[in-house]
């Protein structure tokens, strides 16, 4: 029998809701300072407006549903679900302000791109938006990527038992440390050094290509924030391809495998254990199925013979393949032109965007670690069939320690594999209604999904705004990797339903 | 006799190298990206506004210029000196300018790159700075949204004495 949702159940969820805003509303503001360093009047009230939006709604809702009640699973999930949503709405404010979006819909789509860690982008006129959007576009990225509810588990909501809650339900489910808060710090760590390292290295490596120490910083900023939370925006229209620099390809490489790394592994290399990164299942699987997709993307481009060498065969094959198996997007190619690789190479990516980066990451996709999971097992049956039916088969693999392997853990692996399938096929069947060709829409389809952002040009101001929504919800779905998506449907269920 | 045939052959010869020139074509970013095989390796006179910065290296300087719909990388070498005085920002129009160069469609100098090599680049248009005006709408909007807040925070405040 389903049980109706009480009141009380609304008002714990919409209690920690307001509390999530208040938070959105933090990092709303932040882009005013980057509108004082470069005078943008006009940017600064835009952010003030949405900033103070958030502070508004997210204060009315503490006051309005202040409560005791501690947090369940099912609120937990149903927080992060919806602090999603309202993370898309209110961040979008700002964008739409700007008059760089046609509509309030692809601001929407824009902000839940950029918070999903996705980058297919709907900017109008990219090249002249202001300093202070543009590091609010690569921000969403940042904040989206180490998840918004951890931003405010580490800064706002201080060690209440609920934290685990919310963080499972941002499709985080490993702890690096005892505590939540604690592991939420240790991700912040990470971040922060790293995005100190690599803005020193990409303004050395702009500065030596020729650009100006300003604006080898700001670029620098921008990037590393896209690159190390695999989203893929840029601050230019022409992306990664808009400093002809193979150095500085060459640094968004490193970038984006940091960034597609388990934080666990971050945490077992920063201990000084570096033999971790050779016997990790997710380690070992990402670079074999990067090998082998990386055999099938060059098949299919020496099948067009559309390049000559191997150094370019490695930058345009390879990059790509990377962006595209860390779930970064970034490109250094036009649309256009990668439409002109062959089916068999299209393929390729499409296979490395559905596999995506470790677990415990800022990738999206199905995850390695499932993929491992799966091939173990697979071995496991594979040996039962061959060996004498008396024997007892233990599999192991090795994920930080030594693990036994369970059905309950293969259960759940296949059911989000299938879940993210489907996902894939529902995109690709709504653009293949709309008239796309298929190879095209799964590709977007896989793109939005996985939170990739790679684009054969399906992507743009002019598409139907079905396919806008369509895209939206699955950049979302495919960020929260579907138990949250799941316990909101239930809730509306049994709201209905229940008794 | 042999005199008229030198002339005539000065001629066709003008004639031809006029041609060439008036052969490199006018084209659009749109229909370079859609016609690529087409234009690959030819000489064509590509028109739009300069955005970002020259970045210049060893050799040359990487320009990045964009028409109504793409942005394309130019590479100017050495040779030519062209400094621009505005790119596109938020607050400034790039300078417009015409680009006469051979357009790769996969440059074997730049890796595969699909650019133009410039020859010649003139000054169509100087950009300009843009002025931006704070709406009077923003304006009081934002002063009733922080107000409210400031209103709010007064009563919980209140309330909690």
């Amino acid at each position: 029998m389903l049980i109706k949702p009480t009141s009380k159940d609304i008002k714990v969820i919409l209690y920690y809701l307001g509390k999530i805003i208040v938070g959105i509303g933090f990092f709303t503001s932040l882009p005013i300072i980057v509108g004082f360093i470069f005078g943008e009047i006009e940017p600064i009230f835009d952010f003030l407006i949405s900033s103070g939006l958030c502070f508004l709604l997210g204060l009315i809702l503490i006051r309005l549903f202040k409560t005791d009640q501690l947090l369940s699973w099912t609120h937990g999930m149903l927080v992060v679900c919806l602090s999603w949503l309202m993370a898309m709405f209110l961040g979008a404010i700002p964008l739409y302000l700007s008059r760089h979006y046609a509509s309030y819909l692809d601001s929407c789509f824009e902000a839940m791109s950029g918070l999903a860690t996705t980058g297919l982008t709907l900017t109008i006129d990219l090249d002249s938006l202001s300093f202070s959007h543009n590091f609010f576009r690569h921000f969403l990225m940042f904040m989206g990527g180490q998840g918004i509810v951890i931003v405010a588990i580490s800064f706002l909501v201080r060690g209440y038992s609920g934290a685990f809650k919310m963080y499972v339900g941002e499709a985080r489910e490993e702890k690096i440390l005892p505590s939540v808060v604690s592991t939420a710090r240790f991700i912040w760590l990470v971040s922060i050094v790293y995005l100190i390292l690599g803005v020193g290295v990409l303004s050395l490596v702009g500065i030596k290509e020729g650009m100006k120490l300003s604006s080898a910083i700001f670029n620098s900023l921008c990037i590393f924030m896209a690159g190390f939370d695999t989203g893929g925006f840029g601050p230019h229209s022409q992306n990664i391809l808009y400093y002809h620099s193979l150095p500085f390809e060459f640094v968004t490489l490193v970038i984006m495998i940091l960034g597609a790394l388990n934080f666990k592994l971050h945490y077992s290399l920063w201990s000084g254990n570096r033999k971790e990164i050779v016997k990790n299942i997710e380690t070992v699987t990402f670079f074999f199925s990067l090998m082998l997709i990386f055999l099938i993307v060059l098949l299919g481009l020496i099948q067009n013979g559309i390049y000559s060498g191997v150094m370019v065969y490695f930058r345009q094959g390879f990059y790509h393949l990377l962006s595209a198996h860390t779930g970064t997007g970034f490109g250094i190619l036009y649309p256009t032109q990668l439409k002109q690789w062959s089916s068999l190479a299209i393929l390729g990516l499409i296979l490395a965007m559905s596999l995506g980066g470790s677990s415990c990451s800022t990738t999206g996709g199905i995850k390695v670690l499932r993929i491992g999971i799966i091939l173990k097992t697979l071995s496991q049956d594979i040996k039962r069939i061959l060996l004498p039916e008396s024997s007892v088969i233990i599999e192991k693999f090795h994920h930080t320690k030594e693990i036994i392997l369970e059905d309950k853990q293969v259960r759940s692996c296949l059911l989000i594999t299938l879940c993210y399938i489907v996902l894939y096929f529902f995109g690709a069947l709504v653009a293949v209604g709309l008239g796309y060709p298929f190879l095209e829409a799964l590709f977007e389809s896989v793109s939005a999904s996985a939170n990739v952002g790679l684009s054969l040009g399906i992507t743009q101001v002019g598409m139907p705004a079905i396919l806008k929504i369509t895209y939206i919800l699955q950049m979302w779905i495919g960020r929260l990797e579907f138990m949250s998506i799941f316990t909101l449907l239930g809730f509306l269920v049994s709201s209905i339903k229940g008794k | 006799m042999f005199v008229k045939n030198k002339v005539c052959v000065i001629i066709i010869f003008i004639f031809c190298f006029l041609s060439i020139n008036i052969y490199a074509q006018n084209v659009s970013s749109k229909e370079l990206f859609n016609k690529q095989e087409f234009f690959d390796g030819k000489e064509i006179i590509y028109r739009g506004r300069i955005i970002g910065e020259m970045m210049c290296r060893d050799k040359g300087c990487w320009l990045n210029v964009k028409d109504e719909d793409f942005a394309i990388g130019i590479w100017v070498p050495s040779e030519i000196s062209f400094i621009p005085k505005y790119t596109t920002s938020y607050k400034y129009q790039g300078d417009e300018i015409e680009v006469r160069g051979i357009f790769n469609r996969r440059c074997k100098q730049h890796l595969g790159e699909a650019d133009i090599h410039a020859q010649e680049i003139t000054l169509i248009r100087e950009g300009s700075e843009v002025e931006h005006r704070l709406s009077e709408n923003k304006r009081i909007l934002a002063i009733i949204i922080w107000s409210g807040l400031c209103l709010i925070l007064i009563l919980m405040q209140l309330k909690r004495i």
